[in-house]
């Protein structure tokens, strides 16, 4: 496992992607703040870090680390790699989240680099505040990785198996949707209760969008209170059930046609 | 040699597109044929802009109610609709209601013998409270049976109100404050301009513009600010009345109209010298409208078409109906004043 996790790990630096991602999770709370009419208020730049920082670790979330989670699914199936690991006896499971891990652990700077800013840049002078801030950023940090992790998972598994086009579109797919679509389904079976098979979609559908507390930053509502919290976590670990079951039900090491 | 002249015919083709593509371009510049009003895939005002129109309450809602927890039970109407009747037609409760300081020149201008009608509308408003009341309880009745998909969606409920529920009870700046009103607002116009007939959509953008929702207040040059802004509102019930006036057999656009041409004499009362053509034109709008609307409320009434408004939206239209029906009659009563008042003192002059 270790080894396969090294190589992922060496591929993804040789890469050379991070750079450009690091660099872009560091630049952009510094740049698009100035974008709003701060002159006439500098109180305006502070929520503006906070939310410039988490939107981007979504964007990278999105684009760079399911991406990469795909393509690294495909290649170890499509070149072989995964069947010379397996003849070292790495198994299958193994392999997967060794992927995983890989690809997971280069997300992990970007969330902690959004943290920094939101606690060093836009931290509210107000005592009690300050300490719900800390809070709200380590509870959206948390959510922000049990959302992607699964899904990371399940652009491995399926790229394994259909491709890294089908790998990286299912995922990122169901993470826009979570994140958007269903908030949108949910106002139209409010606004006309009368549609059974909308209802079972919109129960049935990733509500990702609790994930992002963006809103929370940007309003300084506060951080979630624990209990609803921990109930937070626990769908998401459901979720996390159901996709890394599934993802470890696609994944395949060796490649098509064998 | 043949290499040589194709590359040549292949750069000299190259510079005769360019050159053409550009004079071209310029001229259809010129002629206006490029500028196009910016709507992605030309969902505004589209049958789809108005699905959009009712679903961008949602995030709105957010905004509007800065993260405070709002529920409504499903399928009962959204709050917006509401606070808007109430500031719209009562615009001296909603200025207490809101805090706002700004005065406004003419408030006595109509309070004056216009008390009662007040007094009716404050009492029709309080029948609209006891309408929501009894909405409510029809809502909750109908809101007994279990089962899985029940459950789940009372779970995500709980979930979503979780995640709108307010730790932080620090008070908000006016700054923050004016930032949040400015998102509402722009998130208003969006779902106006997704379709400019639906009543709740014009009605929510319209307080906005013309109670300047989305200002700082206590800034410097604020009364700039509360004009531009009226001048703004004024401009939108205008076009709104148009627009509306384009679909004379759809009950929503009638309603959503005839608010707006109403809207339109409620500024117009706050002009110290209103041009009177106006004034006899919305007058007639306002009519015409509101007997339309009435007009194909009856016949679909009378062929069960009715009913294929979704609850919501048929308490919405009828709320806004009995509103501005009131209201009509105030603006008759003010106007019918104002108008004899003028022509008197135009009598002697003249």
């Amino acid at each position: 496992m270790t080894s396969l996790f090294r190589l992922t790990i060496a591929t993804m630096l040789a890469r050379k992607m991070w750079a450009v991602v690091l660099l872009a999770s560091i630049l952009t709370p510094i740049i698009f703040p100035l974008l709003t009419p701060y002159e006439t208020n500098t109180a305006l730049l502070e929520p503006a870090r906070a939310q410039t920082a988490w939107t981007c670790t979504w964007i990278v979330a999105i684009l760079w680390t399911l991406s990469q989670a795909a393509r690294f699914g495909e290649s170890n199936s499509n070149s072989g790699m995964g069947s010379y690991f397996r003849s070292q006896g790495v198994g299958a499971l193994r392999q997967i989240f060794a992927l995983w891990g890989a690809v997971m652990l280069s997300l992990l700077p970007v969330v902690l680099i959004s943290v920094a800013v939101c606690l060093i840049f836009a931290m509210p002078a107000d005592p009690k505040e300050a300490s719900m801030w800390v809070w709200t950023n380590l509870q959206f940090a948390t959510l922000l990785l049990l959302a992607i992790g699964p899904l990371a998972l399940l652009g491995v598994g399926a790229s394994s198996r259909f491709g890294a086009l089908i790998g990286y579109v299912v995922p990122t797919g169901l993470c826009l949707y979570g994140l958007y679509g269903v908030t949108y389904l949910g106002m139209t079976i409010r606004l006309r209760d009368d549609n059974k098979i909308l209802e079972w979609l919109y129960a049935l559908s990733p509500q990702y969008h609790l994930a992002d507390l963006t809103p929370r930053l940007i309003f300084k509502m506060g951080h979630l209170p624990w209990p609803e919290f921990s109930g937070f976590l626990l769908y998401f670990l459901a979720i996390t059930v159901v996709a890394s079951s599934l993802a470890t039900l696609l994944f395949r090491t060796d490649p098509l046609g064998n | 040699m043949a290499r040589f002249s194709l590359f040549f015919l292949q750069v000299a083709l190259l510079t005769t597109g360019l050159t053409a593509w550009g004079l071209q371009a310029n001229k259809l510049y010129k002629r206006g044929q490029l500028t196009k009003a910016h709507n992605p895939l030309h969902l505004k005002q589209s049958p789809f802009g108005r699905t959009l129109s009712l679903a961008m309450r949602g995030p709105v809602d957010v905004y509007w109610h800065r993260g405070e927890p709002h529920e409504h039970p499903p399928g009962e109407e959204h709050s917006h609709g509401h606070s808007h009747d109430h500031s719209h037609g009562h615009s001296h409760d909603h200025n207490h209601e809101l805090g706002h300081g700004h005065s406004r020149g003419d408030e006595a201008g109509i309070k004056a013998g216009e008390d009662a009608d007040l007094d009716y509308l404050a009492s029709l408003l309080e029948d609209g409270e006891h309408e929501h009341g009894k909405d409510h309880s029809a809502a909750d009745t109908t809101k007994t049976f279990t089962g899985l998909r029940p459950l789940l969606l009372d779970r995500i409920e709980a979930l979503r109100t979780a995640y709108n529920s307010r730790t932080n009870r620090t008070a908000e700046s006016p700054r923050h404050k004016a930032y949040i009103m400015g998102e509402t607002e722009k998130r208003l116009a969006v779902g106006y301009e997704m379709d400019p007939r639906n009543p709740s959509a014009y009605g929510a953008y319209f307080l906005f513009k013309s109670e300047a929702l989305a200002r700082v207040e206590g800034q410097a040059g604020e009364g700039l600010v509360i004009r531009n802004r009226r001048g703004e509102a004024r401009r939108l019930a205008h076009r709104t009345q148009h627009y509306c006036w384009n679909f004379p057999t759809e009950a929503p656009a009638m309603i959503t109209g005839a608010s707006a041409a109403h809207d339109c004499l409620q500024l117009l009362s706050e002009d110290p010298d209103p041009d009177l053509n106006f004034v006899r034109f919305y007058l007639n709008r306002l009519d015409l409208m509101l007997k339309n609307y009435e007009a194909i409320r009856g016949a679909m009434i009378e062929n069960s078409r009715w009913q294929l408004f979704p609850a919501p939206r048929r308490s919405e239209m009828e709320k806004t109906h009995s509103l501005i029906k009131a209201l009509r009659q105030a603006d008759i009563q003010y106007w019918n004043k104002r108008l004899s008042q003028t022509t008197q003192s135009q009598r002697p002059g003249s």
